[in-house]
């Protein structure tokens, strides 16, 4: 009995130690899983609006200064509000009607998505190449850059 | 505008059911021919087909006709030269020659040797052009329309019409020129033109082509268009519809404003019109947002939100031009507040009856004021934040229109502020109790610096105050000093807005100063960050993007199908179409044929190597075959770098890959330092600052405890505001610096800005002037105004020749060093090439390539006319610039024999000199170029900076003298003015005017010799009011006397012959009796006529009764006080009251009234005017000493006065007038604070 004594102490030290190690485990991978999630929900969310051609589904997560480059439209960075009006009426004129997200990378610091947009303009059929990436600022996710070629 | 609101209400009614009518129906129509449209379409399509088919073809017969014409013209100015002179003459000719349509003339010999060109002459193969032809030719970058003429035996004339310029930038200075856009624009349909007659047709149904015929006959080209479809016809006739009733709502609302206004006119209650004038407003702005008014009408940056756009209240501010229109109804409104503030908030007897109702009007009304001048900040912050307007990064001397609409939006803003804080001001005192006197100067100061403190405490409680505490605190002092000015002087005047706009300028342009410091701050993290991100996804995709939209293009493939051999310009080409360059730091294009080599190349920057290109690290590359009935023609290779650490900003990168994610911060990058280090090694750098040990361990601790901070650096006593990055994960920092004197509040930067202002301000003056001179239909030349007009002839003529003169001697100033700094570099060059070559045996090209390398001088070397080196390659391979020599400069050095020439040349629209030096190397003729395009050459100060200075500093004097000018001219013109005025009222009848002799010099002299005057005339008029009085009794009592004797001669004798006949006792007695008493009788009633005769003469002088607008008269009587130290205020009173009476007599009546209460110390009095059922009703109160109760009824008695000199007459006068004309004068009320009296009138 007597050496029970000696070793439960010991096996019990061991097993909170195991036992806290497990648990800061699963906290960092779940922060992590639920930084991950919430890129993705961001790209989602953008893949949406830009089906729908509405910017305000997505508005909300534009950083304060943003790259955009249009094709046939403006290039360069803006801030949130402008970015806003500056998508909203490029929407406007080639009217997106179908938009996927093809390639999404998200495990890394600086997630970014690519993906083909199908727009109509005038009329007239099109397609273009879409890209956006994100940064996590301000204890968010941020769009930081959008290119639509 | 008067005659509008008195038009019928009828008129407006019928306009309005009309406007109606036709906006609905309008609407119901739109269906019905829509619907007939498309059942006549294929018809409809047919006719259109034709009608775009036409018009396309005129177009171009425009372009031929001036192509023939042209060169017809030159064919014989050349024709003439030639026979007089040799042909190296020619080059005279050329370097006269102005392009009209940017067309290039070659002269060729027989044998198709080029002899001769003009700017931006072009060398190809000459055989192409068959003589007396017209062709497309495609020469680099351009599609030509090309003309071959004989000009004679010898000679062949080639012109050169550009149709196309086959790339696009999206750099500043890009020219478009595109036939096939200009025809997409004018049709709205997609077109496509195949230049080489050898194309067909498209096969695609939805397309329709033709061919363009030349002149001669010859199929020269094919044109194809996509077929109007019925769709988009449709929408286009539904858009007109809508437009249509857009217009007619428009039309629709100024009628219905009309109207309202015309309605609210009428109320009597001022605070009333007050909110109506704001509802309107406010409603209008929003109409015309929902209904998109006049945005629909626009299609140019003034709609573009990447110039300014914010989120604010629904987007009503979503671009410069909602932006501007909000602001002006906004101004709008700010200028009704204050005319309601001057009108009814300046009166001096509504005092508030207690503490309690003003301190809730101080606690609300400052509230507003400081949330205002919040909202001021909030508002110059956005400008600043959302908007890609660098308002003071590149000094413009008149910006383009979206700029110069947000300059006036906020100016307009500003000026919509101060007066509405003015109005808050002008509330609280007016709220004052009435035991305070608001004209206190220790009032005003105790208020001043409650307000300063109540400001400071408001922004401490603030977690992001707008602004700064000096703008504060000059806000405040600005806003009370207008306070002060308004309560003595509470009337609106011109130079009342003059003020308010130049205040509204210095603050706004403080505020734009201070945001964007902070912007240039936050734009060193911007920069930070961009540098940190890694660029890989953004760069391959920009790769892939482009590379699989260029595969299939049909150029491309064309061109690989023809065996091209220089292919440099296809690749530019795409480089310029793809996003790569936007996005990475080094990046190629290259074209490959079927067997691998290249055939053309484009790499950025022009000095980066593609040798062992798919071996250079960190470059991403896409290599794809481009094909075409599954044939391979050829190769696509397009590459770019992942590395992000470094910051480009040359005229190259500049030219070609703006606008990139930095170019369009409000910070200069060549003003900013960059260093990037990679476990603590440097691996990039930026900037001309050093960074020693010292400073980088101070960097590197700023961020031990956080991953970025700021921190100020001293270099060699220079501060510079550094912000660190710290990227843990690849050991990396990264630090932005900025000197903080760029930071600082600086002259130059203000006068950027207030050049703009100040024309916006003249502008508004001479606005001013124009509607004076259009209302009043003449310029009153008083001598205030001449005086003024002399002072500013006499300071503004001498500043615009020193202006003039400054600027010439800064110009030549900066073109000698330009020229001479140019000529340094192309002897430097010289030197280095002929010590070089003297002693070895390397090829020549390969040592102008190390003299480029070692010297870092950019250059270009011609011989015989020919272009043999350049270090641009970027720019001369793919033909940007021409490669043969300007022609100016061949005439200048061959001709004329200089060594050196200087001319201005252009890369698209940016404008740069070159020096051209001819030099000898190893015996043989070279011409080497360098110009300040691509060679950073400092100058003190370049034309534009300096214009901008000397303008802004020159239009802060021409308004601080136009200020001051006018207020010297007041003061000079005062005692004129109150002379002026005195001699009115003297010629009105008042003789007890008195100008006051508070004056020196002559001016005293006069004024007192004027009073003098009047107070002769007074006695003189005394004297002769006596003797004539006395002349009319005595003539009155003589007439009396002998009309009397008329009759009491007959009655006298009548009354003899009846005592006669008593005495006589005669029966005749009763008979003469009744003879004699009818006698006397008779008589008595001639007494009787004459006394009632006498009696209607001695009344007042004829009278000339007329209908007369009381208005009218008292502000003309009230105008002849002006400079008396009176206030009259008219209330109530406009000028459709009208009474009848005589219009000399009422002057009188007033001016005998007003005289009256000056007379008893009143300074202020107001007329006011009630009316009831049957009167008329105006009341005069004065805050005078009063009229004592004893003697109260006796003022309207004749000849009682008060006063030593006075005759009495005044008050009995004006009673017997208003009795004459059924009126009556009355005193209300009388007390030592003032007398009212009371004049009624019949309706």
């Amino acid at each position: 009995m007597k050496p029970l004594f000696k070793i439960f102490p010991c096996l019990l030290i061991l097993f909170v130690t195991s036992v806290f190690g497990q648990i800061n485990n699963l906290m960092d991978t779940k922060s992590i899983n639920t930084l991950d999630n919430q890129a993705q929900e961001v790209l989602k969310l953008f893949e949406e609006g830009v089906n729908e051609g509405e910017v305000k589904k997505f508005s909300t997560y534009f950083n304060d200064e943003t790259y955009v480059s249009l094709k046939s439209s403006v290039s360069g960075t803006f801030s949130s509000n402008q970015l806003y009006h500056i998508i909203q009426d490029y929407f406007n004129v080639y009217h997106p009607y179908s938009f996927r997200l093809t390639n999404i990378i998200t495990n890394t610091k600086f997630p970014y998505a690519t993906g083909e947009m199908n727009y109509s303009y005038h009329s007239i059929k099109g397609k273009a190449k879409v890209y956006i990436s994100l940064d996590y600022l301000k204890d968010s996710w941020r769009i930081v850059q959008i290119s639509i070629q | 505008m008067t005659k509008l609101f008195n038009l019928s209400r009828k008129f407006y009614t019928i306009v309005t059911i009309f406007f109606v009518t036709t906006i609905i129906a309008l609407g119901l129509l739109s269906p019905i021919i829509l619907n007939s449209y498309e059942e006549n379409w294929e018809e409809r399509l047919a006719e259109k087909i034709d009608e775009i088919e036409e018009r396309v073809k005129s177009k171009f017969a425009q372009k031929e006709k001036f192509v023939v014409e042209k060169s017809n013209s030159v064919e014989k100015e050349i024709q003439t030269i030639l026979s007089e002179r040799e042909s190296s003459h020619l080059f005279e000719y050329f370097k006269n020659y102005h392009a009209v349509e940017n067309e290039i003339l070659l002269i060729v010999n027989k044998d198709n040797e080029l002899l001769a060109w003009s700017v931006n002459g072009v060398s190809f193969n000459f055989d192409l052009l068959e003589n007396n032809s017209l062709t497309f030719i495609e020469l680099d970058l351009f599609t030509f329309l090309a003309a071959r003429k004989k000009i004679d035996e010898f000679h062949d004339l080639i012109f050169l019409l550009p149709m196309e310029k086959n790339y696009f930038l999206s750099n500043d200075f890009y020219e478009k020129i595109s036939f096939t856009e200009s025809l997409v624009n004018s049709f709205s349909t997609p077109f496509q033109i195949n230049y080489f007659s050898n194309n067909g047709f498209s096969v695609d149904g939805r397309n329709h082509s033709f061919y363009l015929i030349s002149s001669e006959g010859e199929k020269i080209g094919a044109v194809t268009f996509r077929k109007p479809s019925l769709n988009s016809e449709l929408l286009n006739v539904s858009d007109f519809v809508i437009e249509l009733q857009l217009v007619f709502t428009i039309m629709l609302l100024l009628v219905l404003s009309i109207l309202y206004f015309s309605y609210f006119k009428k109320y009597n209650n001022d605070l009333l019109k007050l909110a109506s004038v704001i509802t309107y407003f406010v409603c209008l702005r929003f109409i015309l947002f929902f209904l998109k008014i006049p945005a629909k009408f626009f299609d140019n940056d003034l709609i573009n939100p990447s110039y300014f756009s914010s989120t604010f209240a629904f987007g009503i501010v979503k671009s410069p031009l909602e932006f501007f229109i909000s602001v002006f109804l906004i101004l709008l409104i700010a200028l009704s507040l204050y005319n309601y503030a001057i009108k009814n908030l300046l009166k001096t007897n509504s005092h508030s009856s207690n503490w309690t109702k003003f301190f809730v009007t101080f606690v609300a009304c400052l509230s507003l004021y400081l949330l205002t001048l919040r909202g001021l900040g909030a508002t110059v912050r956005s400008v600043i934040y959302d908007s890609s307007i660098a308002f003071f990064k590149n000094p413009q001397l008149l910006p383009d229109n979206p700029t110069i609409f947000m300059h006036l939006s906020v100016l307009m803003v500003s000026v919509s502020i101060i007066i509405f804080c003015l109005v808050m001001l002008i509330a609280i005192f007016n709220s004052l109790p009435k035991n305070i006197n608001r004209k206190n100067l220790l009032v005003f100061f105790l208020f001043f610096v409650a307000l300063q403190f109540l400001g400071y405490a408001y922004d401490e409680l603030q977690n992001l105050p707008q602004g700064t505490p000096f703008i504060r605190s000059i806000f405040i002092t600005i806003s009370v000093l207008l306070l002060i000015s308004h309560v003595y002087f509470p009337k609106r005047k011109l130079s009342n807005y003059i003020y308010f706009l130049f205040f509204a300028s210095f603050i706004s342009i403080n505020l734009l100063k201070h945001y964007n410091s902070e912007i240039e701050k936050d734009s060193l993290k911007i920069i930070a960050n961009s540098l940190n991100r890694p660029n890989e996804g953004i760069v391959k995709f920009n790769v892939d993007a482009a590379i699989s939209n260029e595969i299939n293009n049909p150029d491309l493939i064309d061109k690989l199908k023809s065996g091209y051999s220089n292919l440099n310009s296809e690749a530019f080409k795409i480089f310029v179409n793809s996003g790569i360059a936007r996005v990475a730091n080094k990046s190629f294009v290259l074209v490959q044929n079927s067997v691998g080599q290249n055939v053309g190349e484009f790499k950025f920057p022009n000095n980066s190597s593609t040798t062992s290109i798919f071996a250079q690290k960190n470059f991403y590359t896409q290599r794809q075959t481009v094909t075409e009935a599954n044939q391979i023609l050829g190769y696509l290779v397009i590459g770019a770098s992942l590395e992000n650490n470094k910051i480009e900003n040359s005229f190259e990168s500049i030219f070609f890959t703006h606008p990139n994610s930095l170019s369009q911060l409000v910070l200069d990058l060549d003003k900013i330092s960059t260093f990037i280090f990679e476990n603590d090694e440097l691996v990039s750098r930026h900037g001309e600052y050093i960074l020693n040990d010292k400073n980088y361990y101070l960097i590197k601790n700023s961020i031990a405890n956080s991953s970025d901070s700021f921190v100020t650096i001293d270099n060699n006593g220079k501060l510079f505001l550094t912000y660190v990055l710290k990227n843990e994960n690849q050991d990396r920092l990264i630090s932005v610096s900025l000197h903080e004197k760029d930071l600082a509040w600086n002259l130059y930067d203000f006068f950027k800005v207030f050049f703009i202002h100040s024309l916006l301000i003249l502008l508004v003056i001479l606005g001013f002037v124009t509607f004076q001179i259009g209302k009043y239909r003449k310029i009153n030349f008083t001598f205030r105004f001449q005086l003024l007009t002399a002072f500013l002839i006499i300071a503004i003529i001498p500043l615009i020749f020193l202006a003039n003169y400054f600027r010439e001697l800064t110009d030549d100033k900066n073109n000698y060093a330009l020229n001479y700094k140019l000529g340094k570099r192309a002897a430097r060059i010289e030197k280095y090439v002929s010590d070089y070559y003297s002693g070895s045996n390397i090829d020549l090209k390969n040592i102008f390539r190390k003299a480029n390398n070692d010297l870092g001088i950019d250059f270009t070397v011609f011989r015989n006319n020919e272009l043999v080196f350049t270090s641009l390659g970027n720019i001369y391979n793919v033909g940007l610039l021409p490669n043969l020599i300007n022609p100016e400069v061949l005439y200048q050095l061959e001709i004329l024999k200089y060594k050196e020439h200087v001319v201005e040349e252009k890369i698209e629209n940016f404008v740069f000199n070159s020096l051209y030096y001819k030099s000898k190397i190893l015996g043989d003729d070279y011409i080497i170029k360098v110009n300040n395009a691509f060679n950073n050459i400092l100058l003190p100060l370049s034309a534009i900076e300096l214009d901008t200075f000397l303008f802004g500093s020159y239009s802060l004097a021409v308004i601080l003298i136009v200020i001051i000018s006018t207020l010297l001219a007041s003061q000079i013109s005062q005692p004129i003015r109150k002379l002026t005025n005195a001699t009115k009222s003297l010629a009105s009848g008042d003789l007890n005017v008195k100008v006051e002799e508070n004056y020196q010099g002559e001016v005293r002299d006069l004024v007192h010799g004027f009073n003098n005057m009047v107070s002769e005339l007074k006695k003189n008029q005394v004297a002769i009011t006596d003797l004539e009085r006395e002349m009319a009794w005595k003539e009155m009592a003589r007439q009396v006397a002998h009309e009397i004797k008329n009759p009491l001669t007959p009655m006298k004798l009548a009354v003899q012959q009846l005592i006669a006949v008593y005495d006589d006792k005669s029966k005749k007695f009763d008979e003469v009796f009744k003879k004699v008493t009818g006698t006397v009788i008779g008589q008595i009633d001639t007494l009787t006529n004459i006394a009632s005769e006498f009696s209607a003469f001695a009344r007042m002088p004829n009278i000339k009764m007329e209908r007369v607008s009381i208005y009218d008269v008292i502000k003309k009587v009230s105008d002849l006080f002006i400079d008396e130290k009176i206030k009259i205020r008219i209330e109530n009173i406009n000028q459709s009251i009208t009474v009848i009476a005589d219009k000399d007599q009422l002057n009188r009546v007033f001016i005998n009234l007003i005289r009256n209460a000056i007379q008893a110390s009143a300074k202020n009095i107001e007329i006011n005017y009630k009316e009831n059922e049957v009167h008329h009703l105006i009341f005069i109160k004065d805050d005078g000493t009063g009229i004592k109760p004893e003697i109260a009824n006796k003022i309207f008695d004749k000849n009682f006065t008060t006063k030593n000199r006075g005759m009495g007459l005044g008050l009995n006068m004006a009673k017997n007038f208003m009795n004459s004309i059924g009126g009556a004068i009355e005193l209300v009320e009388t007390s030592e604070k003032g007398t009212i009296l009371q004049l009624k009138f019949n309706k």
